[in-house]
């Protein structure tokens, strides 16, 4: 059986609101498994370039989110039908952030993992997430995001099948 | 509800903060400029104008790539605005070029001013010693208060 999830406001800075998919049999967040997930990875295996992106990742959003220009779709990986952070242009394999970009001021944000293999397919960390953000994805397109500023206005019908 | 965003961000080093934050803000600022420069208005452009790839500006507006202040020098100069100015600097263009002037304006010499007004200007425009302009100014907002001829204007520079 398919798992519900809605989509819920995150944090609202000063340009950008970033949402997030909240499933609606344990309230668990989207975005909170991602960064507790990556966070007791690091932990666990002492990686310090995992906690050191983790801190990257969490600063640019905070900065973008209050910068003036918000999120150009042009700085973000596109992975087929949705994105990704962090930025194409930071090299190699490493942390992935799956999200579907609305507007410079509303980013919803996925799940993700770490990126081992070039494919996404073949990566056994992310293939789920990557599999299922592409899922997302079509269903949010088909139904159809309406916003005014840095807040979605149909929330109520942002609900969608994992 | 716990913003995990700040959470990370309030366990990063100030070194991370700090190189995060001011990414963002040259970007920013860089993006600023370009909106408001007469000729020179896309990434497109600027990439022509500093002989780079439109992928290598790209780059350098994402908020992430390391900027260097080699690159930023060009951009300044292309666009012909400091992208960064330091604090130092910034004091020395927007606040210390300026200076005030009181005018208070009493029935006599021996009782207390009726009315006081202060005055900005930038002493790299305005004469140090250009009274006369700046009480005129003074008199245009009191015209029932003042003679400009008469001693009873109290001129007092800081």
């Amino acid at each position: 059986m398919s798992e519900q999830v809605y989509v819920s406001e995150y944090w609202t800075y000063k340009t950008v609101t970033w949402y997030t998919l909240t499933y609606e049999e344990t309230g668990i967040k989207s975005l909170n498994d991602f960064f507790t997930r990556m966070s007791e990875l690091g932990d666990k295996i002492g990686n310090e370039k995992i906690k050191q992106d983790l801190q990257d990742l969490a600063n640019w959003m905070k900065n973008i989110g209050d910068s003036i220009y918000g999120v150009n779709k042009s700085i973000l990986r596109e992975e087929r039908r949705c994105y990704a952070l962090p930025h194409k242009q930071v090299k190699g394999l490493g942390l992935r952030l799956y999200c579907y970009w609305v507007s410079e001021q509303i980013i919803i944000l996925f799940n993700g993992g770490i990126k081992t293999e070039n494919n996404p397919e073949h990566c056994p960390n992310i293939r789920q997430h990557f599999y299922q953000a592409q899922s997302w994805s079509k269903q949010l397109e088909n139904i159809g995001i309406l916003h005014n500023g840095r807040k979605i206005t149909n929330l109520e019908e942002l609900y969608l099948n994992s | 509800m716990e913003n995990l965003i700040d959470k990370i961000v309030n366990e990063s080093s100030p070194q991370t903060k700090k190189f995060s934050s001011w990414k963002i803000d040259i970007r920013d600022q860089i993006l600023f400029l370009l909106e408001h420069h007469p000729e020179i208005k896309t990434q497109n452009e600027l990439a022509k104008k500093l002989n780079k790839k439109d992928s290598e500006i790209s780059r350098l507006l994402n908020g992430i790539h390391n900027i260097t202040l080699e690159t930023l020098v060009k951009i300044s100069v292309v666009l012909g605005r400091d992208v960064i100015m330091t604090d130092l600097r910034a004091k020395e263009k927007y606040a210390f070029n300026h200076t005030s002037l009181s005018l208070s304006i009493q029935k006599d010499s021996n009782k207390v001013p009726v009315t006081t007004t202060r005055y900005y200007y930038n002493t790299s425009t305005t004469p140090e010693n250009d009274f006369q302009t700046l009480a005129a100014k003074f008199a245009l907002h009191h015209p029932y208060q003042i003679d400009l001829n008469d001693n009873t204007i109290n001129k007092q520079l800081q």
